[in-house]
């Protein structure tokens, strides 16, 4: 378990999911990341990683809040996991710290 | 519910629907329009729907029920899957050879002839405007003569546009004028064959390439030139050659611009431009005057393009061309009765489409549909035997499937197996084709073949090869489906026996059928070709000379020249013409007197001769009498005519009838009738022609300005007995140096330049006969998978045959005689076929041959016997081998 690791896209992804608070699901995860990292990015790619993401246990979801536009559909809602949020915190621990390593960037 | 009104591909949503997990349809869905839907608000539609698609095979390909695509332990499965397939591979390398060879060919061909067709197919669309420019051709109707003439007269563009206000702008080039043919720069000096006079604005209208100069300015002053880059670098290097001054045999030039090299698709090619001051200024900026209204109707020296606006109908180019003739043409006093339509073509059409008469040579349509259907075929057929190889291959192999089932292999897993195995031969043989098609272009005679520059990187487009790869794709997937889904099925040996032999021996009849038909029509071709060359053209072509002589100083000296010449052993005779025959026919009308003695309009060739012409040339005087210069009344009033003339006019005594340019002036009458003699092609008809004798040239005439006194010229037609001809062109290279210093000597041969005429089309019956070997070849390829699926399946059936006596040949006999009856049908509809297509293609010569019988037969049998070939060997083999082997089979 503690060795699943995180790719970078998967990083991203969960990130959005943090931000969003609760407003996760495909499309707004989708534009979260697209305007931070500032590249395009497909919804299945969106999809594929969100599943992969709850399949790993950081992320948790839910069926919920329909709107016009999507044709009355509900979306499903992801949130981060305890888990997920140890994950995150860990990989941003071992950037510091390696950041910190590089000589003459203090 | 909202789909519809969201505008969302239903299909697209249709497929989700189905493959993808129930719980998931709603969220995907969900997000699927919202995207949509935004994408939509903010852009195009296509766009949009793209997307879509997009993102719904993304999907599937993440979230798909439909398993095969999702194998768990993907790693193992694909080096084993591969593994796999290169141990079959090398297990039956012959099989594997043959199949994917096959295949290469086929790829091969197609890409070579997708090459030769793109660049047909877009003549001319590197011009920017080329959507907008037409080249005015114009129609000359006088009786029932109708004439198409690409050329028109120098003041067409400039008159045209003033009367016509939707004309944005003209262009005009003058083209093979040539006094400009050498050029000289610091000791170089080359002779160039196309180069054209222009108006200023053509770098505006037809879009070139600049490398040097400045394209507005470039031929607005006078003695302007802009060059290519070819000519450039034969001068200059790689030097910016921009203000330097090149010798030219009428002038000196500067140079003012340099563009890149014309492409090979384009119908006027030119390796310099002048500018069109050079040209008097009458004909530069004509005015409406008594000249230029004359040269409406009799000029046709100078190709006429006009920009239109955008969106402009051709259609409504003949209300253009009326008021044209009204205005213009029509109160013309020598125009007896005959009208003018001026007609647009469009830019990119020309190559093709225009039927105009003195032009540049155009595309054959013919072969076009020719090349297409060949090379759909080709592939077709390559693909098709692709399909049949591997399904008999895979059949073969049913134990090494069977047993990975036997111990609990999932079908899937199987499936996979065998696409992977078909995409890897694909692959595989699209890699040797495309290699293969490199070797033919760069190594071989194939881009003279074409009369083009066909070259490998026109196919490194990026849309280029997204479509071979996914045609190579959707190639693998056809050719390995069928065995894949067959032969993982539960009793696979069953699905494998079921087949239906109905649609194999169909696949073998079309591959014979276009076999047949492509080697047929060759052969037709070269039949039709050697008619030609061998038909009497009504004069001798053999053992003449051709020589062209320029200007006003060497004509003065020609007749000492000529007797020269004639003292010597070899040489029989000579004659001076003003022009080829064959080339630049000269068009007029004038009035000639008919049987009844009535003068009526009428329109015809005319030529002038002297009175060794029909002599040298062999052309046989049928009635009256050839030109005689001590008649003092020949010189002026004695014309010669041809047999079609005589006919057209109805003459039943043709000796003596008159003609006349306007009534009262005094008339010149025949003195002789001359055989018909083809001087063009044999694809045109003999028209009716006048000879007239030659008036002296007294060049101290006012007439002759100096530019037209260096550029004039004519033609020496010297006929040599054709003994030790060597020598004879020695003597006559010594003489012509004393002669003339300033041309070099150049000859040429009259049959070389008149075969010089059917080049394309023998070039175009070389290539048919190529890829017809190759039709066959890769037919012979089917049969070949055809006779091992049929063995595989009756290798029983064989060996109780033979148990009960029948001896090899009668099996052989038994095997083949199914194919027999297939080829037999083959052959017969290939025959009607080829039959229709060769009339076609036939009614582009005036003059055939009758479509001999013995072409059908000869392909018939060809094919008949490297079927027997192809089967025989194999089938052979197996009904020699012991019978109990065959009995103990499976």
């Amino acid at each position: 378990m503690k060795n699943k690791g995180l790719g970078e896209f998967e990083e991203l992804v969960l990130l959005a999911v943090c931000i969003l608070e609760g407003e996760a699901y495909g499309v707004s995860v989708k534009k979260e990341v697209e305007k931070h990292s500032g590249r395009s990015i497909l919804l299945g790619a969106v999809h594929i990683t969100l599943y992969r993401l709850q399949d790993k246990g950081f992320l948790q979801s839910e069926m919920g809040g329909n709107s016009e536009k999507r044709g009355d559909r509900r979306k499903r809602l992801f949130t981060i996991t305890d888990m997920g949020m140890r994950q995150l915190k860990a990989s941003q621990d071992v950037r510091s710290k390696m950041w910190k390593l590089i000589p003459g960037l203090s | 519910m909202s789909g519809s009104k969201n505008n969302t591909p239903r299909f697209a949503d249709w497929f989700i629907r189905r493959w993808v997990r129930d719980a998931q349809i709603e969220e995907f869905l969900g997000d699927l329009h919202e995207v949509h839907a935004e994408r939509l608000a903010s852009g195009a539609k296509s766009r949009a729907m793209l997307m879509y698609w997009v993102d719904v095979f993304h999907l599937l390909y993440g979230f798909s029920s439909f398993k095969i695509l999702r194998t768990q332990n993907h790693n193992t499965m694909i080096r084993y899957n591969l593994k796999m397939v290169w141990r079959n591979l090398l297990r039956e390398v012959s099989y594997s050879a043959i199949n994917i060879s096959g295949l290469s060919i086929g790829i091969a061909c197609c890409m070579i002839l997708a090459l030769y067709l793109k660049s047909e197919l877009t003549y001319d669309q590197h011009f920017d405007k080329h959507e907008r420019v037409y080249r005015v051709a114009n129609r000359l109707n006088s009786g029932e003569n109708s004439n198409l003439f690409a050329r028109t007269s120098y003041a067409l563009g400039p008159l045209l546009s003033t009367a016509s206000p939707q004309i944005e702008a003209y262009v005009r080039f003058s083209l093979n004028n040539r006094g400009y043919s050498v050029f000289e720069y610091e000791g170089t000096s080359v002779r160039w064959d196309d180069i054209a006079m222009t108006d200023a604005n053509v770098f505006d209208v037809f879009s070139h390439e600049i490398i040097y100069g400045n394209p507005e300015t470039a031929l607005t002053q006078p003695k302007t030139m802009a060059i290519s880059e070819r000519f450039a670098k034969a001068y200059f290097g790689n030097e910016n050659p921009v203000g330097k001054t090149i010798k030219g045999e009428l002038s000196d030039f500067m140079i003012t611009l340099v563009f890149a090299d014309l492409p090979d698709n384009t119908h006027l090619k030119y390796d310099a431009l002048i500018t069109y001051q050079e040209m008097s200024t009458d004909r530069y900026q004509p005015v409406n005057d008594q000249g230029a209204r004359w040269s409406l109707w009799y000029r046709r020296s100078d190709y006429t393009y006009v920009l239109m606006p955008s969106g402009y109908d051709p259609a409504d180019f003949t209300s253009i061309s009326d008021n044209f003739f009204d205005k213009y043409m029509a109160d013309h006093p020598d125009r007896y009765n005959s009208t003018v339509e001026l007609i647009p073509e469009p830019l990119e059409a020309i190559h093709l489409s225009s039927r105009a008469e003195r032009d540049q040579p155009h595309g054959n349509r013919f072969y076009i549909a020719g090349f297409t259907g060949i090379a759909i075929f080709v592939l077709l057929v390559a693909c098709i035997n692709y399909m049949n190889l591997s399904t008999a291959r895979f059949s073969k192999r049913s134990k090494s499937i069977a047993i990975p089932k036997v111990l609990g292999a999932h079908r899937r897993q199987l499936i996979v197996q065998l696409l992977t195995e078909s995409l890897v031969f694909v692959f595989l043989a699209l890699l040797i084709g495309l290699g293969l098609t490199f070797l033919l272009i760069n190594f071989t005679a194939l881009n003279s073949l074409f009369g083009k520059s066909l070259s490998f990187d026109m196919l490194l487009e990026p849309q280029v090869i997204a479509i071979v790869f996914a045609g190579a794709l959707l190639m693998s997937i056809l050719a390995g489906i069928y065995p894949a889904l067959a032969l993982s099925r539960v009793s696979m040996i069953k699905a494998v026996k079921t087949k239906n032999t109905g649609l194999r021996q169909g696949l073998v009849f079309v591959q014979f059928l276009v076999s047949i038909c492509v080697i047929s029509c060759t052969l037709l071709m070269y039949y039709q070709m050697k008619y030609v060359q061998g038909k009497s053209l009504g004069f001798e072509k053999e053992n003449k000379l051709v020589l062209s002589v320029q200007g006003a100083t060497s004509l003065q000296k020609l007749p000492a020249f000529v007797n020269t010449l004639r003292q010597h052993s070899q040489i029989l005779n000579t004659t001076v013409s003003m022009s080829h025959l064959g080339r630049s026919t000269t068009f007029e009308q004038a009035e000639i007197e008919n049987e009844e003695g009535v003068f009526e309009s009428q329109s015809y060739n005319w030529f002038y001769v002297d009175e060794d012409f029909i002599n040298t040339m062999g052309i046989e005087l049928i009635a009256g009498r050839n030109f005689d210069r001590t008649i003092p009344s020949d010189a002026n009033h004695a014309i010669l005519v041809n047999e079609t003339l005589v006919r057209k006019m109805g003459w039943k005594e043709p000796l003596g009838k008159r003609l006349r340019y306007e009534a009262g002036e005094e008339a010149s009458y025949v003195v002789g009738v001359l055989k018909d003699f083809h001087f063009q092609g044999l694809q045109h008809k003999v028209e009716s022609m006048i000879f007239w004798l030659p008036f002296e040239d007294d060049f101290t005439a006012s007439f002759w300005t100096p530019v037209s006194k260096r550029l004039t010229r004519r033609l020496l037609t010297i006929n040599i007995t054709g003994n030790n001809v060597p020598e004879t062109l020695a003597f006559i290279e010594k003489e012509w140096e004393a002669f003339d210093r300033d041309h070099p000597f150049e000859f040429q041969f009259l049959d070389d330049s008149l075969n010089r005429q059917y080049t394309a089309d023998f070039n175009q019956m070389k290539l048919i006969g190529i890829f017809g070997g190759l039709c066959i070849f890769i037919s012979c390829l089917g049969l070949f998978g055809l006779t091992a699926f049929t063995i595989e399946q009756r290798t029983k059936e064989i060996g109780i045959r033979k148990t009960l006596g029948a001896n090899s040949w009668q099996i052989v006999g038994l095997l083949f005689r199914n194919i027999f009856i297939i080829v037999a049908i083959s052959a017969v509809v290939a025959s009607l076929l080829s039959y229709g297509i060769m009339r076609e293609w036939l009614e582009g010569f005036h003059y055939k041959d009758d479509i001999n019988v013995f072409a059908f037969v000869l392909a018939a049998l060809a094919s008949f016997v490297t079927a027997f070939v192809t089967m025989s060997t194999q089938s052979y083999k197996t009904a020699q081998a012991n019978p109990v082997k065959a009995l103990r089979h499976e």
